[in-house]
């Protein structure tokens, strides 16, 4: 088994006295894998970026990279610990500088770590050969943002990513705001460059298809916890949390045959507000097969029969139907 | 009978930045009890064409420059203003994407409900405020005599989605337009709302409208599938001959590119190459012969017509037939 390349140990953030965003995280990435993250809107998990990232300071627990632990690191050791370090955002719009050239974009990074300098001809050079490994045309560096499309721009957005050939790559829904026909084109990029560059990636996503194509392992987030974790096939195939299970039945499936078929469970209820999270599981106000003890205790995320596969129920299910 | 027929519309936008047409050439119908998905990608026409039904694109730079759409025994594109404020959220309801925004932050969601069934149908203050509260219990919103006098922020998203299904479905509208309903939404909240639309359409038997771009929730909900491409209806078909036999290259390519849940990963997948064309300057011929892998020169410079096939099933490609 490879050795974990980030690990967190107990992560924990709140926002004033109320909202626990991220509450007790703890998992590891391995080195060259796709550790998957899903959840659905305010579970916390791009809060849990923003901390491996220290954009915003954790509450408590340590987070290790690559040897060292970064919520003690000083703003200068923090420097050299994200060159190895680099994030693709959701919004190829919002996330690329309109006033910039693609080619300053694509090398801010290099000249921020001083790898370059500004407008060099080594620059250039280096933007050309990570356009291309995008996909790209080297011509493009001339141009800006506005005169690409939505995918393009998001592969201008790994291309930044790579530029100073990060261990960890961090890529907080990717692909969520790309036409259908174009997500499949990232993912395959994105599946390439790992392969060819021995990258690791972090993988948010709400998208559970494209989850499934990508991840090596998926971790389940439901209001600031991990409920459950394991790899791919196993948590597609034999999910043992009731949460797992109802997002895995709720997600519609592109065949009429199988929409007709299959049964499906339908929450009652709205999901809590992470203010006002209810006691003990943070599901069984939703669950479709709570029982008393589920209001009163939060369970563990505990070990199940297939190897590296932990869920955190009371009452692990094979299925709820 | 079909309750709304469009034929061959077209729509222009004359911006300052030049003329786009983002609906060229739409025809279909949709009946009583009945889902017709419209599906595409941005740019697709398949928002402008659910916008157009009701009227609802600013003139200018809007223009109507061609076709007509049928509700009721009327041509509603030849209508008079007073008149067709008397058909939207009466006759035909229309739920948008974004219940945040489409929303009034300021008024109660008792009130918003209560507005369309005084000035629709003439209730007194109390009858429609009565009204609204049985409009909100038959959404699934719990408490409803009390969440009345509540205001959109105090509801969730889901829950702010079923206020805009009661504000649409409350004056009993024939025809409900629903773009892109669910998208807003967390995978579990929109198997509810789906499977509320679909209850209610049981219920109610109004035709359904459904702008989507995600090829699941077609499979779910719809019964007949309208496939848009670069402002031009390129497929047409019942859901099942969509999905087992799609007629032209787009589709084909469309739903081998999808990702799915229900397949394992490893193998990589087949996206189709390029982007989706930009309005301001289309392709000649076929909007997708730029990406499309059978491509042959006449697809440059001829627009196929969307022709029927198969029963129910037309597509728009000059192959069809030799692939």
């Amino acid at each position: 088994m490879a050795e974990p390349l980030l690990s967190l140990r107990g992560v924990r953030k709140e926002f004033g006295s109320k909202v626990v965003a991220v509450d007790d995280v703890s998992f590891e990435v391995r080195a060259g894998e796709t550790l998957g993250l899903v959840g659905e809107s305010g579970c916390g998990k791009t809060t849990l970026t923003r901390l491996i990232l220290r954009l915003v300071e954790a509450s408590g627990g340590e987070i290790w990279f690559d040897g060292r632990e970064l919520l003690g690191l000083n703003e200068k050791e923090l420097l050299s610990v994200r060159a190895d370090m680099q994030v693709v955002l959701q919004d190829p719009y919002a996330s690329l500088n309109p006033r910039m050239r693609v080619g300053e974009i694509v090398a801010e990074p290099l000249v921020t770590h001083g790898r370059v300098r500004r407008r060099s001809a080594a620059a250039r050079e280096r933007v050309a050969e990570l356009l291309e490994a995008v996909g790209l045309e080297a011509g493009g560096q001339d141009r800006f943002p506005h005169e690409f499309s939505g995918g393009q721009r998001q592969r201008i957005g790994i291309a930044r990513a790579l530029a100073l050939e990060p261990k960890l790559v961090i890529c907080d829904e990717p692909v969520s705001a790309l036409d259908v026909s174009i997500q499949a084109q990232i993912v395959n990029l994105m599946k390439r460059l790992q392969a060819e560059r021995g990258l690791t990636y972090l993988f948010v996503s709400h998208d559970l298809s494209i989850m499934r194509q990508i991840a090596t392992r998926v971790a389940v987030m439901n209001l600031g916890r991990i409920v459950e974790l394991a790899d791919t096939e196993t948590l597609f195939t034999a999910p043992r949390h009731p949460y797992t299970h109802s997002l895995l039945s709720a997600a519609p499936v592109a065949d009429p045959k199988v929409e007709r078929t299959r049964r499906r469970i339908v929450l009652r209820g709205d999901p809590p507000s992470p203010a006002d999270p209810p006691p003990g599981c943070s599901f069984h106000t939703r669950c479709p097969v709570a029982r008393d003890e589920c209001s009163a205790t939060r369970p563990p995320l505990a070990p199940q029969e297939a190897p590296g596969h932990t869920a955190a129920c009371l009452f692990p299910a094979a299925s709820l139907t | 009978m079909s309750l709304l027929e469009i034929n061959d519309l077209h729509v222009e936008f004359r911006l300052d930045a030049g003329t786009v047409k983002p609906v060229n050439g739409v025809s279909l119908s949709v009946e009583a009890g009945q889902t017709l998905a419209v599906v595409g990608e941005s740019g697709s026409g398949k928002t402008a064409t659910a916008l157009s039904i009701l009227r609802l694109h600013p003139t200018p730079p809007c223009h109507y420059t061609g076709g007509e759409i049928l509700a009721g025994g009327r041509d509603l594109l030849k209508l008079p203003e007073r008149e067709m404020r008397r058909i939207r959220g009466n006759e035909i309801a229309m739920v948008f994407q974004d219940p945040m925004t489409s929303l009034n932050p300021l008024k109660t969601v008792g009130a918003q409900i209560a507005e369309s069934l005084r000035l629709h149908q003439g209730l007194s203050r109390s009858r429609a405020r009565a009204q609204a509260v049985e409009a909100l219990r038959e959404v699934g919103i719990p408490d409803p005599g009390e969440r009345a006098g509540e205001y959109p922020h105090q509801f969730s998203g889901g829950m702010r989605q079923r206020v805009m299904i009661a504000i649409a479905l409350a004056c009993r509208p024939k025809i409900l337009i629903a773009d892109e309903p669910t998208t807003a939404l967390d995978v579990t909240v929109q198997a509810q709302i789906m499977e509320l639309l679909a209850t209610l359409q049981e219920r109610f038997g109004m035709a359904i409208v459904l702008i989507t771009h995600d090829l699941g929730v077609v499979a779910r909900c719809a019964d007949r599938v309208l496939v848009m491409y670069g402002g031009r209806p390129v497929e047409l078909a019942p859901v099942d001959d969509l999905f087992d036999s799609p007629r032209m290259p787009y589709t084909r390519a469309l739903l081998r590119s999808m990702p799915r849940s229900d397949v394992p990963g490893g193998a990589a997948l087949d996206p189709i190459p390029g982007s989706p064309p930009d309005l301001f300057a289309p392709p000649g011929g076929c909007a997708f012969h730029p990406r499309c892998a059978l491509a042959v020169p006449e697809c440059a410079s001829r627009v196929p017509a969307l022709v029927e096939r198969a029963p129910g099933h037309s597509a728009a490609c000059l192959l069809e037939g030799s692939v």
